[in-house]
């Protein structure tokens, strides 16, 4: 029996969102902060007699959490329900907010912020849960790297023995993850993906074994330090994948097929033995562009079929076909006969490969990066001088820095690109979004690399010259990649207070 | 000058980046790309080489030496190929060799260090030092000043011109101490430093410099960049090295980021004084 306090924490907490959806807000945090204060135990409560699937990792989380809910919605008996916290809101109180609106028997498929997620484990107990990678990413907020693994590798424990876990395996700290777990499925790239180099382009993308800490000597790599790995001083090596992807190309612009290599173990518990199982290929429709999101997608799959194992063919694909690309990612936006297009960059991967893909773009009229410190972004910038920019030979364009840290960034882009190359930078991100138009050409865009919470204001600061919507439609993906933290996390700096500052919305 | 700029061409000025496939958290390749561009700001030539794991280092061979940061168990992994080549790098720091090591490499230069999980770790002993582990970690920017780097007669003393002043962030759980010959690096005008307590940030010793200013330590601090060149050309070449005159220093964008740098910790102070308890 519930107690009276959770229930009524948990009319608080409904109240609190009723009256924010009242307003027009986005109910995505305060409800569930509210509840959860009230009753510190409601989430435990509230996820009992629900299917509670977690989605974990550094990037790719709220892609992967988008994807899968598309095909449980696909692939569930009819009358099922599919919940998730959309718009990032992936910290306790999100997940919270998500679990308020939730019945008996609805499935609820949790992007969870990596601590959170550790802090949550043991009260939602999933049934399932993906961990997509481990990236150096907000490591001022977490400390380092195998701190990250620790608390994924706890929360993963604390769900319990009978939890299924979806593993990444080109991920050395996600892949050690199901090491003592019998009810870990792996996922990764095939050989065709991973670039046959043991050194990457950029030394620090070296990866150390989980185990020994010894430096993995890789077969090929994928991107940064995915790939196919080996440890030379013990036995760790990339686990066997049971989905194993690989990109098709396509003559169209659209992102092409994913070719999917996988068991059919429908019925059985747990993985069978490799001769046991009946391999198929199969081509699935890729809706998004780019490596990552051909792991999100497989990840996504693979977690799918572990849950759904009767799920057909032509339900994964109908899922799969209704994909669209996540706000921020390679987003393009008309204006008059030029164009702008937002990229997403928040580590040093997607830094360099955003402006590789300007200094391959032909209709590329400039780039301006915006850079902020939020508590969200990560308080700490140091991540910016591991962007391998040295490496990428930028076509005369005009180039400009703004956001918080606007300096820092331009500091980063003198020493990449040289001293022939003049750094604009604004504080006022739309009067430098302007000025840069201005000097585009017709049929040229303008590329836009922001980092969290600089797209955030990005887009909101915007809008009156693109003319889109201010708020995000609840009805549209959320920011792929968007891993907002918000006020449960340490006090140290300023965090978000309000739900709407949370999502920008507010100056 | 161009003739002196050939001359130097004939024999670079040689770095040597230590276990940058280990050591490497938090930017610390910004330091190394520091280097590179001021060295081609002063005309200073510079080659860069990097030595791991199985290699036996030949410390004459190098004029620069630079030590990143690692978490525990990369620290660790290196242990032992760090203490082979002890001999070599305590001679280099003798023979007043420049050495600069950040965070984890800074730890590791001390006599030893105490591990979270309670093991201790010896360290190769070239500054006295030595690190505990602590409570919390210490996170946040810093701002500390450097008696040895001259201030710039272009600005007021104690403003983002002055160059003694080090900008960085700092990401530590451990605290270091220093005692005998170890001198400290700075003195800590905002953050927590060595440890928190006695207001001391890095150490150094000869031409030797630890700190816990992690990862992009030298972009946003210039002066201290040309210093440590300085000291290896006078080294190297016996001489002093001729700077370029003022309007040729291209140190527009640092300064602009020391600025900014400056002006974010006067607005975090003001809120803190505004905050009330604290």
């Amino acid at each position: 029996m519930t107690s009276l306090r959770y229930q009524l924490a948990c009319l608080a907490g409904r109240m609190i969102y009723h009256l924010l959806r009242l307003s027009g807000r986005q109910a995505s945090t305060l409800p569930g902060r509210v509840t959860l204060l009230l009753d510190p135990g409601a989430l435990a409560l509230s996820a009992q007699g629900r299917q509670i699937l977690c989605v974990t990792g550094t990037n790719g989380k709220t892609t992967s959490t988008s994807v899968l809910a598309r095909l449980l919605e696909t692939g569930l008996p009819k009358g099922s329900r599919v919940l998730t916290n959309a718009f990032g809101a992936n910290l306790t109180s999100g997940m919270m907010t998500v679990l308020l609106q939730s019945k008996k028997g609805d499935y609820v498929v949790l992007e969870a912020d990596e601590a959170a997620f550790a802090k949550a484990a043991a009260s939602l107990k999933p049934q399932l849960i993906l961990v997509t990678n481990i990236f150096r990413d907000q490591l001022d907020r977490y400390g380092e790297l195998d701190t990250v693994y620790k608390l994924i590798l706890n929360g993963c424990l604390e769900a319990g023995q009978t939890c299924r876990l979806v593993l990444g395996a080109d991920d050395p700290h996600v892949a050690a993850i199901g090491s003592n777990s019998v009810h870990a499925t792996y996922f990764g790239a095939q050989d065709s993906e991973c670039a046959p180099r043991h050194q990457s382009g950029n030394m620090t993308d070296a990866a150390h074994c989980p185990v020994c800490g010894s430096l993995l000597t890789y077969q090929g790599r994928s991107i940064s330090h995915m790939g196919i790995y080996r440890c030379p001083a013990c036995d760790f090596s990339r686990p066997e994948p049971e989905y194993l992807f690989r990109r098709q190309a396509s003559a169209a612009a659209s992102a092409g097929s994913l070719e999917l290599t996988y068991c059919r173990v429908a019925g059985a518990q747990g993985p069978l033995p490799l001769m046991y199982r009946q391999q198929l290929t199969q081509r699935l429709p890729l809706r998004l562009e780019g490596l990552y999101n051909a792991y999100n997608i497989s990840g996504a799959v693979a977690a799918a079929l572990t849950l759904i194992p009767e799920m057909t063919l032509s339900q994964v694909q109908g899922a799969l076909q209704q994909v669209r690309p996540s706000f921020g990612r390679l987003e393009r936006i008309r204006y008059g006969d030029k164009s702008v297009c937002f990229i997403l960059v928040k580590n040093p991967t997607g830094m360099e490969q955003g402006l590789r893909l300007v200094s391959e773009a032909q209709d590329a009229g400039g780039v301006i990066f915006f850079l902020n410190n939020h508590v969200n972004d990560g308080v700490d910038i140091s991540w910016i001088w591991d962007a391998p920019l040295e490496q990428v030979k930028l076509p005369a364009m005009p180039v400009g820095a703004s956001g918080q840290r606007r300096a820092d960034m331009a500091l980063r882009l003198h020493y990449a690109l040289g001293s022939g190359v003049k750094i604009e930078q604004n504080e006022d991100m739309l009067a430098l979004v302007r000025q840069f138009l201005e000097q585009c050409r017709p049929g040229q865009c303008l590329y836009l690399l922001p980092n969290y919470t600089a797209m955030l204001q990005l887009r909101q600061e915007l809008a009156p010259l693109l003319g889109y919507q201010r708020r995000w439609d609840p009805k549209q993906p959320a920011p792929a990649g968007a891993d907002p933290g918000s006020v449960t996390g340490a006090g140290t700096a300023a965090g978000p207070q309000t739900e709407e500052a949370e999502y920008g919305n507010a100056k | 000058m161009e003739m002196l700029n050939r001359l130097q061409d004939l024999q670079p000025l040689k770095l040597c980046h230590l276990y940058p496939d280990l050591l490497n958290l938090y930017g610390d390749i910004g330091n190394i790309i520091a280097l590179t561009q001021r060295a081609r700001v002063l005309g200073v030539s510079l080659e860069r080489y990097a030595v791991s794991m199985g290699t036996v280092l030949d410390p004459e061979a190098y004029d620069i030496f630079f030590i990143g940061g690692g978490q525990d168990a990369q620290q660790t992994a290196i242990q032992g190929d760090l203490l082979k080549n002890k001999q070599g790098l305590c001679k280099a720091a003798q023979q007043g060799k420049v050495i600069l090591a950040v965070c984890g490499g800074y730890q590791l230069l001390g006599e030893k260090v105490a591990l979270a999980n309670g093991s201790v770790m010896q360290g190769l002993g070239i500054l006295d030092v030595h690190t505990e582990s602590g409570r919390g970690r210490l996170i946040g920017d810093t701002v500390y000043q450097a008696g040895f780097l001259q201030p710039e007669l272009t600005g007021p003393a104690d403003s983002p011109a002055d160059s003694r002043l080090l900008f960085g962030f700092e990401n530590h759980g451990s605290r270091t101490y220093l005692k005998g010959r170890a001198r400290p690096l700075a003195k800590v005008l905002y953050g927590y430093g060595n440890n928190g307590e006695d207001g001391t940030e890095g150490a150094c010793w000869e031409q030797v410099y630890g700190t816990y200013s992690h990862g992009s330590f030298l972009p946003k601090n210039p002066a201290m960049t040309d210093y440590l060149l300085q000291q290896a050309y006078q080294r190297r070449y016996g001489r002093k090295l001729d700077l370029p005159s003022a309007d040729q220093m291209d140190t527009q964008y640092e300064n602009q980021a020391r600025a900014q740098a400056w002006q974010r910790l006067a607005a975090q102070l003001g809120r803190h004084k505004t905050g009330g308890q604290t």
